[in-house]
This record gives C-alpha cells, structure tokens and sequence, in this order.
C-alpha cells in the first residue's frame, strides 16, 4: 500500500504513478474514474474478493497524482439506469454533483464523495480550467460489468491528444473465460479509440526460472485436486493462478506524426 | 503410440499429488531464444523461423497442461520447437507442416533429440499437411486421443491477419476431433501492430473467436514472458527490428509505446457441448490422387462422375 491510500493496492498505485509520470507532463490534467460496482459483480465476488474490491481504492491515488503536479479529479462511473441504487440515492448524488463538479455530472459521471475532494486538484494556469479534456484518464473494467463502457461520453471527457488507460483483468466463470478485452476495443473503437498498448501488471513476484511450475503447496493455498477422468475434465479448467492485471491504452490516432521531442524518450516494456 | 485408458489415470511414480497450477504470467523470458536453441541442442537454422515457438513457453505449456505420456499435437509445428520440448518432457509428438523447408528442418531437430537419449515410448510423426492428412491421423486411430494441441498464429499465405487466422481456423476445425474430451489447445501470438496506423491488434480475441467457432472454449489468457523480471524490472529482449518498430510507432502516435516483453498464451479446451457434435460427424473422404488416363481409352463416364 503506497502512504495514506488505504484501499489502493500497491501494484495499482505504482501503475498509477508510472502512467501519470510516463504519459503526462506536469500540468496535466488526470481523471481517476472508478467504475460503477455491478450487483453481478458484487454477487460475483462474495466467492471472489479480486473482483470487486481490486479497484475499488482507484480514487485513492488523487493525492498521490496531484503530489506529481497533474491536476488530479476523481469521478464514478454512472450505474446502469435500473440499477435500484441509482434511484435510492439520486437526491443526495444530485446534491454533491451540484455542490462539487456539475460539469462531470453532465458527462454522465458522478464525482466521488470525499472529505476535500476540490483540494487534490492543484490551480490550473488559466484558472480552474473546463471539466472534460482529460490527457489521462484512468479507469479499471470488471469482466462481469462492462455496459457503463458504452454509457460513458469518451469523446467530451478526453482532450484531443489524451489517453485512456483501462486496467482490467479475466476472469472464468464456470469453466468459461471471462475476457474484457474484446468488448473494451469494440466499444471504444466505435467511438474512435484505438488500442495503442497492452501492458501486463504484475501483482506478484514470477519465479525466474520455467521450471518452477507453482503448486499448491508452493502457493500456500488450497487448490483442489483435479480428477482426470474425461467427464470431470470437460467441465473443469486447470487451476490457474492469476498474477497479473492488463493495462490497456487507448486514444485517438493522429493524423501526422509528432516531433521526438514531446516524448521524454524514456523506455518502456509491456510488463 | 502407447496411450493411457479408462476413466481414472493412475499417478505416475513422481509426480505432483496436486496437479498442475497454471500461472497465468508464464516465466519464459529467463533466457534469450538464442540461448534457448543453443541449450536445447538446435539446428543452427531454427532460428530461421519467424514464427517460432520459444522453447521455453512450449515447454512451459507443455508441463502445465500434459503429463509424461500424454500426446501433443502441433498442427503447423514450422521448425519444430513444440515437437522437440514434448518429447524431452517425456510426451508423445505429432508434427505437421505444409512446407517442405520447415519439415526437413524439424525432422532434423527430432531427430537430433532422440540421438541425445530421449527415450519416448512412441512414434514421432512429422506429416506433410496434404488434404487427407487429418482423416489418415483419424483413421489411425488418433481420434479423441490428444492432450495438447500446441501451435502459433502463422502468418497467413499473403503476411496479413486474416490470412493467418483464416488458416488457423481451418487447422483447429480438422484437427479439432482429434482432440481428447477435456484435452486443452494452447495458442500463442505475438503482439501486433497495424503495418499503416501503428495500433495495437487485438489478435488475441481474434484467436479466441476463431477457435470457438471451431467447437473450442477459451478458458485462460495468460502472458508468455520473452523478457526477464528481476526484483520489479523487466529486461526486455527486444531486438533491433522491434525497437525501431516501437519507435516508428511512437512518431505515428505521439505517446511513448512499450517494447514487446511478452507474448499471449490462449488456453482452450474441448467445449463438451461442440465436442459430441465434432466427434459424430462423419469423417470426409480421401481424396483419391487423379489417375492419368491410359493411352489409348477414352474417359468413361461413370468414372468422370465419381
């Protein structure tokens, strides 16, 4: 856990920081939007904590980016429009967003609850500048909540040359894989977003060598002894080990090239 | 080919009580495939092979998801990598490809293999992927009886995407049926980018697409390392074409693009629900190689029409 962000994951606050300072520049302008928690997601996750609760500290990191001198906001996503949360709270939502960031509200977000949300955000050198045009937006995906994609304007909330920069991960159920991707790059290419990078996030240590296939006591966790015979087979998977997370970055494509030197020129790998 | 039976497998002597775990980060970036094929004992040509399956993912691919005696199946096994990993593991190999080049060359790297003392009990096919060749490995009784099909995204017959993925589709759906109830399908691809716009390809869930509509369930995408990581860096081993490549790529797009340091591992299994389907349809007919005419007679006609 990085200092003062409780719920935020360390690998997901080293991501954050390593996008901020590798694809910003100071005096830019970052959005943490966390993504809305889907009953089925959270129905999902009552055997599976990594769903739900991996991103939920993503709002957390504001210090963290504003520490780095970007002009940091946070949003939530909207729910799906007959979520029943979205009408139990919409007076009190409808209140903060009035009192806080109107303009986010109008994008279809909602700006997240918190004790100085407005301090994070450093002064703009033209003031407080537009809501919208974001150079960096960074989000995560659930595999099992994916339609608020589709909801979102992209197009109001990213400036021209900005980037969006989805963590997500796969995830099976019932043997089947839950795999976000397709629908991440479909759902914004329709709105003219093109996959620039895929970039794996390691969350836990990878043995060096290839002969250290992990095993459950290696693990220290249970894994349940597969039975070969055929039948059994079909309907289970191999137990698989998840260590790592997807970062996905998406903008715009540019009509000609940039000069070299807008580019601090620093090297990165996608993992 | 000697092949287990029946329903419960016995354990063999020394192996895990639990089972393999799949990462889904497989470490198999700890050495260049330069040294790879030079530890393994290569042909010098190997690494002619633009599609090559790195030694060390095949192997992990292969000790993750087979045991010793199991069969593996490469249906376009180019120089051979895949075939050689499964019979050092101690699997049975069965390798197809459809250019000669390939196929003297990993004749070759088995042959190689078996002379240094890899003892498996069993035959090793290197086929010529002619039309027939899946009704003959059905016919010989290799329906239903392998454990792993292990391959790479080819480039297709013109260099591009949807050549490549045609041509995998039309693997995976003839060789499909030869693939044991419960048997799993690992295919690897390398990232891609648009040769104009400089974009990252989602070829991945292009795979995965293909290989459902060929009867196959995508159940793991996993990362293939090809660079090292050590104490939180990676070292990456990208060589001079890719790192020009990626900054090519970085003028075109305006934002700082990462160079490859892994590759994408698709594993799949026999979709039960596809797979009696598969297995009870009727298998096509060979297609008898045309006869010249004799000098002399004239075609008959019932001969023309069959």
């Amino acid at each position: 856990m990085l200092p003062g962000t409780a719920l935020l994951p360390g690998w997901l606050g080293r991501t954050i920081v390593t996008l901020v300072t590798t694809y910003t520049r100071p005096g830019d302008r970052v959005l943490l939007l966390t993504p809305p928690p889907s009953p089925r997601a959270l129905q999902h996750a009552a055997g599976n904590a990594r769903s739900a609760e991996a991103y939920a500290g993503l709002a957390k990191a504001v210090w963290t980016v504003a520490r780095l001198g970007r002009g940091a906001d946070t949003a939530t996503t909207a729910p799906a429009p007959d979520d029943p949360a979205e009408h139990t709270n919409s007076s009190r939502r409808a209140a903060s967003e009035s009192a806080s960031r109107p303009r986010l509200g109008r994008l279809g977000l909602h700006p997240v609850p918190g004790p100085h949300p407005d301090s994070a955000r450093p002064r703009h050198r033209d003031g407080d500048g537009p809501r919208g045009g974001f150079n960096l937006i960074i989000t995560a995906l659930d595999p099992h909540a994916t339609d608020w994609l589709a909801r979102t304007d992209w197009d109001a909330l990213l400036a021209p040359r900005g980037l969006l920069a989805a963590v997500t991960h796969s995830d099976s159920r019932d043997g089947w894989l839950r795999d976000p991707h397709a629908t991440l790059l479909n759902t914004l290419g329709s709105q003219g977003l093109r996959c620039l990078d895929h970039i794996a996030v390691l969350t836990a240590p990878v043995p060096d060598t290839p002969d250290c296939l992990t095993t459950a006591d290696r693990m220290g966790t249970a894994v349940a002894v597969p039975d070969f015979s055929p039948r059994a087979v079909d309907a289970t998977a191999p137990p698989l080990r998840t260590v790592h997370h997807d970062l996905v970055l998406l903008g715009r494509m540019a009509s000609d090239a940039t000069d070299g030197g807008a580019l601090d020129q620093k090297e990165t790998s996608d993992v | 080919m000697s092949k287990r039976t029946g329903t419960q497998v016995p354990r063999p002597a020394g192996e895990r009580s639990e089972g393999p775990v799949v990462s889904s980060v497989w470490p198999t970036g700890t050495d260049s495939l330069t040294a790879q094929l030079n530890e393994g004992g290569y042909h010098d040509a190997t690494g002619a092979d633009p599609a090559l399956m790195a030694p060390a993912i095949a192997h992990y691919a292969i000790a993750a998801l087979t045991r010793p005696g199991d069969v593996v199946l490469d249906p376009d096994c180019g120089a051979g990598t895949t075939i050689v990993e499964a019979l050092r593991a101690g699997r049975h190999a069965i390798g197809l490809t459809g250019q000669r080049r390939w196929w003297r060359l990993a004749r070759a790297n088995v042959t190689a293999t078996k002379a240094r003392g890899v003892f498996v009990d069993g035959m090793v096919l290197i086929l010529d992927r002619r039309p027939g060749t899946a009704v003959a490995a059905a016919t010989a009784g290799l329906t239903g009886r392998i454990d792993l099909l292990l391959t790479t995204l080819r480039p297709g017959p013109a260099g591009d995407l949807d050549g490549a993925l045609e041509r995998l589709h039309g693997l995976l759906a003839q060789y499909r049926p030869l693939l044991r109830p419960g048997g799993h399908v690992v295919i690897t691809s390398a990232p891609q980018r648009h040769p104009v716009r400089h974009d990252l390809l989602d070829v991945p869930s292009r795979i995965a697409a293909v290989a459902t509509a060929a009867g196959l369930a995508p159940v793991a995408r996993c990362v293939a390392l090809t660079a090292t990581v050590r104490r939180g860096r990676t070292y990456t081993r990208a060589s001079l074409a890719q790192r020009r490549a990626a900054t090519r790529a970085e003028r075109a797009l305006g934002h700082p693009v990462a160079l490859p340091a892994h590759h994408t591992a698709l594993v799949l299994r026999a979709d039960p629900d596809a797979a009696d389907t598969a297995l009870n349809q009727p298998l096509p007919a060979v297609p008898a190689p045309p006869r010249p005419p004799r000098p002399g007679r004239g075609t008959r006609p019932d001969l023309a029409a069959a």
